[in-house]
This record gives structure tokens, C-alpha cells and sequence, in this order.
């Protein structure tokens, strides 16, 4: 019996016996003196195989996605049907008579190498289609499990990283729990994992450290992996499994209810949504409404950039889907991390402090203006409300209405229907916005704070950084002072502010967030129940004692101690060390 | 011998999918069929490959020779510019 200790993704007990799902990082070796004929009858085989798994996956895309998006998988096909790559194939085999999945590997990067040396930088990229399909083909052969939808028995999934289309495949009644190499809570197969309630950790060489078989079990918010457990170690595994279904059971019971405190203030909790295809979530959840629709994924996954009918198609779509409440649409948001192929950004030292959200769409006029138009259209069957990303300074402010403005009259001219009083609002997540907020307050109808940038800017650390990366972390005093700055400016001039970024959903800073008068939270829905039930156990009076207990904190050791041990309750937290060291090395993330 | 040129108009050139529409129409015909950029005889690319598709590297507005052979050549060139004329919207 050992341990291994990683990162707290999604939480529940798992218990089974460990699955290594292999991906693109499979490697085929050089074996000489094959059967040639049987070589290449495996090789046919196997190709046959991948075309049927595509064609699941291509159909599954098309119901779940769209048809353009399913189209590529098409390409996929046709590679796998491709005359010239067979006869390189096999002709490989019976020049070297060697094994398939070598001489695949061999035309595969012979394929890739005349793509990656092209001028084209789409044809550039499409090298990792390639490799895509020959991985999938090379693993077939091996022997290994390249879709996880195939195994029909318990187990615990351990591999890199998890594909869109492994996490579709996923089958709760097999997958006891989740073990990747990189990820990270917003990443989607953690938002997946969490809504299925399937335990997830991150290990970061979890398929080196773990074979095929191992007995393992671990609780998914420690984070901490037991390799061959005895029974006493098992017998305290199953009884916390027991409270966590207890937990699970007071959650229910608000299912449906009203999110407020013991003394009846109200707390509105709403969605976070990235991908379209995660809608059917967000409507079963109780996120009445939508914070933050991130539309970047409408950009990054296509070739081509898309026309003003197709995003309103999608503004569309979940606007009708949330006809109880409103839809918080944020407009294109790249640069920074998000690259895409579809704009030209050039290299920059600094892409954080570079070319990106409002400030590339301010440059960009015609494709915002096309989202704009798309979303105002869109505002004819639902109530929406716009907001921009990356705001620095009133001029981008004023700006981007005045676009926003040009756009409404165009329509207006075109006889289009929209919300004529659509609401205007500001992603604060600069440290310029958080000391204009006064200011900005007068200029428009609403501010959103994205925790995760304004936590970069504050501290002036690139996260990814990892020699400074434990400077990055929500309970530094100088962030929770920016947000309370942020808060009292939007409720001076009464209009609402709300919370977007990870830190919303930060259980130990509930408390704080309802003292400096934030009342409005926006997460992924899988947390909703546990922030509702949360809050459901404090008084507002609670909220106000934080924030006078955090107002003389100096660092986040002192943060930490009112948060993690806050002034109203008495006893103490059991876990300390490793849910403290869990949400410090999540801060990293 | 049907020998046919086409100005590619689709926004992104001959990628991946216009590739593989190009190349499962002219899978269909039994004829020999080649494709050369316009001018530019020395190399020989073979349209019922998506790969060797992909490798012309084709960008929009560029000339684009086809060449067919054999029994069904009027009909795979009609095709193919059927597919040319929807600018692969098909």
C-alpha cells in the first residue's frame, strides 16, 4: 500500500482497478521479419475499425454539435480511405517486412512532415490531424484502448489527458473514477466529470506511476491516490463515502428552491457556460439565467470565421433555452492564452499584457460588428445582455457603444427586431478598471469581475509561471481588496455587479463575497449545489463580521486564517493541510 | 481526354474539406484523373487522394488544371465542376 499525491479536481470516492487509456503519445517500435500478408491484413483491419469509431464520433458531433463541425471527422474518413497512404503502407510492409503499426507510423510522418513544411499555416496544422488518425490506427493495433466507450467492467480511468471525444463516450456505470496527467477544474472534462459525479484527480505522471490493474482508491477532493489499499484503508474510504452521499442528500433538498441565507437574503446563482453543447446542463441545473456565455469556442474550433446567421443561430438557441431568465453574453474574448489560427497575432513577449479581448475587436471592427449584430438579433427572443472583455479605459468603453450603437441603427434601417434597451456591461479584470470602477459605474449597466485575470493583474504573475505561480491565489488581501473596491462603486450608482471568474464558487470566501455586497455568483453549474446549501447555512451578518476580520489581514496567511476558520464558527476544519495545499496548488492551475 | 480548368474560390483553399468532398467525387469514377496547378505541368497531383489533394497547397484564386481518362471522364469532369461551380458549399 502507497500513495501518490495530486491535484483535487472533482469530488467522490473511486475505487477500481486502474485502465490506462493510451492517446497521441503511443509509440509504435521497429519489428522485422513479419508475415507480410498478415501485416497487412492487420493493418486493414485496424483502418476499418477507426473508420467506424470516427463515423460514432462524426455522428455523435453532428447531434451534438453541428454539421460543419461534424465535417472534419468526414476528412478523417477519407484519410483512412486514402489511396496514396494504403499503398505507402503497404508498400512499406512488404519493402521492410515489417510490422503495421511501424510501417504506419513511418507513412504517417512522412505525410505529416510534407504538411508541417508548408507556407499555409492551416495546412500547417492540419499535421495534427494526421497524427490524430494514425494514433488512433497504431493504438487499434496495439491492442490499447483508444475510446473509452469499449470496456464493459468497472474500472478507474487513468490517461493524459482526456479527448472531447472520450468525454462523450463516458459510461458512469463503468467509470468509477477519473486519474489525468494535465487538466484542471474549468478544463471540460472536469466540468463532465463533476456533473456526472465521477471522482477526478490529476496526477502528474499518473501512466508512469500506475499500471494497468493496479487496485486503487482516492476521494476526489484530496486529491490523494491509494495504490493497493488494505481493508481498513477501504473501510474509511467507504464511510466517508457514506457522509459524501449524505452531503449529496442535503443538497437535493434545495434542489429547485430559492438561494438565501438563514436570514433571507438572496443570493442569485448562475451559469458559466463555454460550449453549446454543455446547454442541456445548464437548463436541468437551477441556474435560472446565463453570467458569462464565453463565445470564443464559436471562433477557435473552425477554419474559417463564422457568418453573422450562424452565431445568432447559437445566441439564439440558448437564449430560447433560458426563457426564464436572461443571457450574459461576452463578446469575443481572444488573444492572451486563447490563440486562434483565424486571427493574425503576431508573436508578442507578453500576450497577457498584449493584442487581446476588446482591444483586438476595437482593431477588428468588422468581425465585431458581426457578433454584435448577431447577439441584437439574437435579443428579439430573450433577454440578453452584452458584455465586454479586457476594459482598461473609458475610451474602449465609449468606443465600443458607439459601435455598438452604429450596429442598432443599421438594424433599425434593415427593419430587424431587437431589444432596443439591451444591457450594457463590463468584464472588471484589469487593475485600471478596478480604479476607474467609480467612473466606469456611470458608463454602463453592469460590471461582471473575472477573478482569474484580475488575480494575474493584481499580483503581476503570469500563472502558468510555475517559480512564482504561489503568488497567484484569490486570498491575497490585495485582490480581495480590489474586489471590494470593484463592489462598493457598482452599488454606489446601483447597478449590479456579479462574480464570473473561479472564485466565485470559493466556499471560503462565500462570506466575504455577500459582506462587500455582491449578490450575484456565476459558476459552473456542476457547484451550484454546494454554494446554495452554503449559503443557505450563513446569516448576511456573518458575511459583514469577514469582512472587518479580512480588512486587517496582511497576507494570505492571514487571509487564510479568518477564511478558513472564519470568526462565527467555533469548530475546526479536520482537513487542513491537504485541502488548504489542495486549494493552493488549484490556485496554480 | 476531357482537360478542364477552375479558379478555386472556396475562402480558405483546398483544406481538409473541399479535399475530401474533391476526393470522394472523384473516387466514384473508374477514369484516371490528375490535377496540375495551372502552368505548372512537372507535378502531378491525384484528386482521388485527399492527401496528395492537400499538398497542392491550392490558396483561394488560384488556376487549377484537371485532366480525365477513361470511360467515365465526361461525367467525372461534369461532377467535378459541379463541385466547383457550389464553391463546395454542397
Amino acid at each position: 500500500m502507497h500513495t501518490i499525491i495530486g491535484i483535487p479536481i472533482a469530488k467522490g470516492i473511486a475505487h477500481g482497478p486502474v485502465r490506462i487509456i493510451h492517446d497521441t503519445s503511443m509509440e509504435a517500435v521497429e519489428r522485422l521479419g513479419c508475415n507480410t500478408v498478415e501485416e497487412i491484413q492487420i493493418f486493414h483491419d485496424a483502418r476499418n475499425e477507426a473508420i467506424g469509431e470516427i463515423e460514432t464520433i462524426r455522428l455523435n458531433t453532428m447531434k451534438n454539435i453541428g454539421e460543419h463541425e461534424s465535417k472534419i471527422f468526414e476528412a478523417h474518413q477519407s484519410i483512412l480511405e486514402d489511396p496514396e497512404m494504403i499503398n505507402q503502407v503497404e508498400a512499406y510492409i512488404l519493402e521492410k517486412a515489417c510490422c503495421a503499426e511501424w510501417a504506419l507510423t513511418v507513412v504517417g510522418n512522412r505525410i505529416r512532415a510534407i504538411f508541417e513544411s508548408m507556407d499555409n499555416a492551416y495546412m500547417k496544422e492540419r499535421a495534427i490531424d494526421i497524427k490524430d488518425i494514425t494514433c488512433r490506427v497504431v493504438n487499434l493495433i496495439m491492442g490499447h484502448y483508444s475510446d473509452v466507450g469499449s470496456i464493459n467492467e468497472p474500472y478507474v480511468l487513468v490517461g493524459h489527458d482526456l479527448t472531447p471525444s472520450q468525454t462523450s463516450t463516458l459510461e458512469t456505470k463503468y467509470v468509477k473514477g477519473i486519474i489525468t496527467e494535465v487538466g484542471g477544474k474549468t478544463a471540460h472534462s472536469a466540468i463532465i466529470a463533476t456533473l456526472l459525479k465521477i471522482p477526478y484527480v490529476v496526477i502528474e505522471k499518473g501512466t508512469t506511476l500506475l499500471k494497468d490493474g493496479d487496485d486503487v482508491v482516492f476521494d476526489g477532493r484530496e486529491g490523494i491516490v491509494v495504490v493497493d489499499p488494505d481493508q481498513s484503508c477501504l473501510d474509511a474510504y467507504h464511510a466517508k463515502e457514506k457522509q459524501l452521499v449524505q452531503e449529496e442528500e442535503k443538497y437535493a433538498g434545495l434542489k429547485g428552491k430559492v438561494c438565501k441565507t438563514q436570514d433571507n437574503m438572496e443570493v442569485e446563482l448562475i451559469a458559466n457556460i463555454s460550449q453549446i453543447k454543455d446547454l442541456d446542463y445548464i437548463v436541468k441545473s437551477d441556474a435560472k439565467s446565463v453570467g458569462l456565455f464565453r463565445t470564443e469556442f464559436i471562433f477557435m474550433d473552425q477554419d474559417r470565421l463564422p457568418t453573422e446567421d450562424e452565431q445568432y443561430e447559437i445566441y439564439k438557441k440558448i437564449t430560447t433555452a433560458m426563457s426564464e431568465g436572461y443571457v450574459t453574453i461576452r463578446t469575443l474574448d481572444i488573444g492572451g492564452d486563447k490563440e486562434s489560427p483565424l486571427f493574425n497575432i503576431p508573436k508578442e513577449d507578453n500576450p497577457f499584457l498584449g493584442y487581446r479581448g476588446i482591444r483586438l475587436c476595437l482593431e477588428e471592427v468588422e468581425i465585431f460588428k458581426t457578433q454584435l449584430r448577431a447577439i441584437l438579433r439574437a435579443s428579439a427572443h430573450g433577454k440578453i445582455k452584452i458584455m465586454f472583455p479586457m476594459i482598461a479605459t473609458l475610451t474602449e468603453i465609449r468606443e465600443t457603444k458607439s459601435i455598438l450603437d452604429s450596429c442598432k441603427k443599421a438594424l433599425d434601417l434593415e427593419g430587424n427586431i431587437y431589444d432596443k434597451n439591451i444591457e450594457v456591461g463590463i468584464m472588471i479584470e484589469t487593475p485600471a478598471a478596478v480604479v476607474m470602477a467609480d467612473v466606469f459605474a456611470k458608463e454602463v449597466d453592469f460590471f461582471s469581475i473575472g477573478t482569474n485575470d484580475l488575480i494575474q493583474y493584481t499580483m503581476a504573475v503570469d500563472r502558468s509561471n510555475l517559480k512564482i505561480s504561489a503568488l497567484y491565489s484569490q486570498y491575497d488581501p490585495a485582490v480581495l481588496r480590489n474586489m471590494k473596491i470593484i463592489a462598493e462603486a457598482a452599488n454606489k450608482e446601483n447597478i449590479s455587479v456579479s462574480i464570473c471568474g473561479e472564485a466565485a464558487a470559493d466556499i471560503k470566501l462565500l462570506p466575504y463575497w455577500l459582506g462587500i455586497g455582491i449578490h450575484k455568483l456565476s459558476m459552473s453549474v456542476a457547484l451550484i449545489p454546494e454554494v446554495k446549501w452554503t449559503i443557505s447555512q450563513m446569516t448576511s451578518t456573518q458575511g459583514i463580521e469577514v469582512v472587518e476580520a479580512l480588512s486587517k489581514a496582511g497576507d494570505v496567511r492571514e487571509v487564510c486564517n479568518v477564511t478558513h476558520h472564519p470568526p462565527y464558527t467555533k469548530k475546526k476544519v479536520a482537513t487542513k493541510s491537504i485541502i488548504l495545499g489542495g486549494y493552493l496548488l488549484l490556485d496554480v492551475l | 481526354m476531357v482537360k478542364k480548368d477552375f479558379v478555386l474560390e472556396a475562402e480558405e483553399g483546398l483544406h481538409a474539406r473541399p479535399a475530401s468532398m474533391l476526393a470522394k467525387v472523384a473516387m466514384k469514377f473508374t477514369c484516371d484523373i490528375k490535377l496540375m496547378k495551372s502552368g505548372k505541368s512537372d507535378k502531378v497531383f491525384q484528386p482521388k487522394s485527399i492527401l496528395s489533394l492537400m499538398s497542392v497547397g491550392a490558396a483561394k484564386g488560384e488556376r487549377l488544371t484537371f485532366v480525365a481518362e477513361g470511360d467515365d471522364e465526361v461525367q467525372a469532369m461534369e461532377s467535378i465542376s459541379k463541385l466547383f461551380a457550389s464553391n463546395f458549399q454542397g
